[in-house]
């Protein structure tokens, strides 16, 4: 019987994939992520429609890289990209790939292309676009932040 | 999946420790160092860059991803991603510490630095794109006036 995943919940070991083939940690779990296209899709589909509230897939994301392989080597590179603390590092990971996917920055079709599973060119250009998609994403909020306090 | 050799971190890594692949006048760390010691040889320094990366990309396609992460043609990614490390040196956002932490095997060193270089290839291509972007505009004004 096929066991059946939240869509939301699919999305961390979907990102955390992406993250480990970055480094060419062991990527076995790269493959078998970007098996399930449609299932990227609804969680996309639902962050967007507001039915997958932002704040639990970002979550469940955190969670599931937490525990998945090699968190410690993401934590070093996304604490540096980012510019947050370490033990922020996952969480502002996932809430800015989150954002991003919620605002079509990370559009499906791109993680699609990644999903065959060939660092080629393409797939290449595509990682590159993600990456840039999470530090906008971190830089927007984190400047939303701070126009706020200011504010008050 | 293709893995180990064709990661960015260890492409990065092999560049800036200044591995030796054979021969090539200069490397990556070279001209790095270069362009913090002398910025007005920034655009001999820009060019030497794009030389030793051409010269030691293998089968990594990094125009491909560098065009990804500073939204660019795949064929300025080398271009883009040279200009804003040689801005980023000579800016101070990628000290010579930063820098020289890819001489230390990843294993030791973590993957931090990738993350400091990453980010400040991108705060310096913005940069560069912001000051570009001005140009046209101050050269309008000026032109319209007496």
């Amino acid at each position: 019987m096929k066991r059946h995943r939240p869509p939301h919940r699919f999305a961390g070991t979907l990102i955390a994939a992406m993250l480990l083939a970055l480094f060419a940690l062991p990527a076995a779990a790269a493959a078998q992520a970007f098996q399930d296209e449609e299932e990227f899709r609804v969680l996309a589909e639902g962050l967007r429609n507001g039915t997958i509230p932002l704040s639990v897939a970002s979550e469940q994301c955190r969670q599931e890289i937490a525990a998945g392989e090699g968190p410690e080597e993401i934590v070093q590179f996304m604490s540096t990209f980012l510019v947050v603390p370490e033990k922020l590092a996952l969480a502002a990971t996932c809430q800015a790939i989150m954002r991003a996917v919620k605002a079509d920055e990370i559009p499906v079709e791109a993680l699609v292309v990644f999903s065959r599973g060939e660092l080629d060119s393409v797939g290449l250009f595509e990682i590159g676009r993600i990456l840039r998609a999470v530090y906008f994403s971190h830089r927007l909020t984190t400047t939303a932040s701070v126009v706020g306090q200011a504010a008050q | 999946m293709r893995s180990a050799c064709w990661v960015t971190a260890a492409f990065l890594a092999v560049l800036l420790a200044g591995c030796a692949s054979g021969g090539h006048s200069g490397n990556l760390a070279d001209v790095l160092n270069d362009a913090r010691a002398h910025p007005e040889n920034r655009l001999a320094d820009e060019v030497a860059c794009e030389r030793s990366m051409n010269a030691r990309t293998g089968d990594f396609a990094y125009k491909a991803f560098f065009a990804g992460l500073l939204s660019v043609p795949e064929a300025e990614g080398g271009r883009a991603f040279c200009s804003a490390i040689i801005e980023a040196v000579i800016a101070g956002d990628l000290s010579q510490a930063e820098q020289d932490a890819f001489r230390t095997p990843s294993e030791v060193r973590g993957r931090a630095p990738v993350g400091t270089l990453l980010r400040a290839v991108i705060v310096a291509h913005e940069r560069l794109y912001g000051q570009q972007a001005q140009k046209p505009s101050q050269a309008q004004s000026c032109s319209c006036g007496e």
